[in-house]
């Protein structure tokens, strides 16, 4: 009398020796679906950042080059005997044309011409003038323009300013 | 290979294929977005340049004589109304009320830059502080012509 054996079926979710490389597959294969769309999506981001600094950028340099154009008018209009003289001898030898609230407003943050003059060294025929303008953005990055002015001494006036580089400040 | 194990495995690829294919379009839509403001930005630069290197190469020698600012403001305008705007950039000339400065707008598509330019910084004009006199011919020309700024659009 032959003993009945109980046959053996396969589990539904047990791997089988034939099969069981199907849904592996599928995993890597959606996994590396997936990393190469997030990894284009960072791309994306990444260029999407810059084009917003070099907009944020550009608005900071328009400002700035409004505010050595007030200076520099101002100067020429009020203060021309400021022009040959680097900024550390205003106080002393500038009050011939400017007084010490006058000078604070050309200095001040935000004064008189929107930005605050951090040097101005005349030279010669030229004069380079450093100036700073806050962050167009509460907490973002103060900007400072360095800005190229011809100069004439006799009489002293300035003209033409003109952008030599921007860059942002730690706060 | 279990019917399970293959129907969880085509379910899996469609759902990543799908959402592999959402992320996909939405950086294609974001970089074809970025392309246009790249070259919007890129107009308005070359007309900023553009703009600056006229107004720097204005006939000095006027400037040296005794004229006022409003007359030199009114040399500006001119100069820089003697040559349109770049294609694709829409340009606007204003006098703010009160002021003898001269604001530049340029325009393409959503972007926007301002430069303002004082004609008192390109050789100084009118020693003495500015008289009211002078400040309402300014005025007067921003109501003129520096308004009738349509000149420009493309």
């Amino acid at each position: 009398m032959a003993a009945i054996v109980p046959r053996k079926y396969p589990h539904p979710l047990s791997p089988s020796r034939e099969g069981g490389f199907v849904l592996p597959l599928a995993l890597g294969v959606s996994m590396l679906l997936m990393l190469g769309s997030l990894s284009l999506q960072t791309v994306a981001l990444q260029g999407h950042f810059d084009q917003l600094n070099q907009a944020a950028r550009s608005r900071d340099e328009d400002a700035l080059v409004g505010a050595a154009q007030r200076l520099v008018a101002e100067l020429n209009r009020s203060h021309p005997c400021l022009l040959p003289l680097p900024l550390s001898r205003w106080p002393q030898e500038g009050q011939a044309c400017a007084g010490p609230s006058q000078q604070e407003a050309l200095l001040g943050r935000a004064g008189a011409f929107g930005g605050r003059l951090i040097a101005w060294r005349p030279e010669l025929q030229q004069a380079e003038a450093l100036i700073e303008a806050d962050p167009a953005v509460p907490g973002g990055i103060a900007r400072r323009a360095a800005f190229r002015v011809a100069l004439q001494l006799d009489p002293p006036r300035a003209q033409s300013p003109r952008l030599l580089g921007l860059r942002g400040v730690a706060p | 290979m279990s019917l399970v194990e293959l129907l969880v495995a085509t379910g899996l690829l469609l759902g990543s294929s799908a959402a592999s294919m959402g992320l996909s379009s939405r950086v294609a839509a974001t970089l074809v977005e970025d392309r246009q403001k790249l070259g919007q930005h890129e107009r308005l630069e070359a007309e900023v340049q553009a703009v600056e290197a006229r107004l720097l190469t204005t006939p000095q020698e006027p400037f040296s004589q005794q004229l006022s600012c409003g007359e030199r403001l009114r040399m500006l305008v001119a100069q820089l109304e003697s040559q349109p705007p770049q294609a694709g950039v829409l340009r606007s000339l204003e006098v703010p009320a009160g002021t003898e400065e001269l604001l530049i707008r340029l325009r393409s598509g959503d972007q926007e830059r301002r430069r303002l330019y004082s004609p008192a910084a390109f050789g100084g004009c009118g020693e003495a502080p500015a008289a009211p006199a002078s400040g309402d011919s300014a005025l007067a020309m921003g109501e003129g012509e520096g308004q009738g700024e349509g000149h420009g659009a493309i």
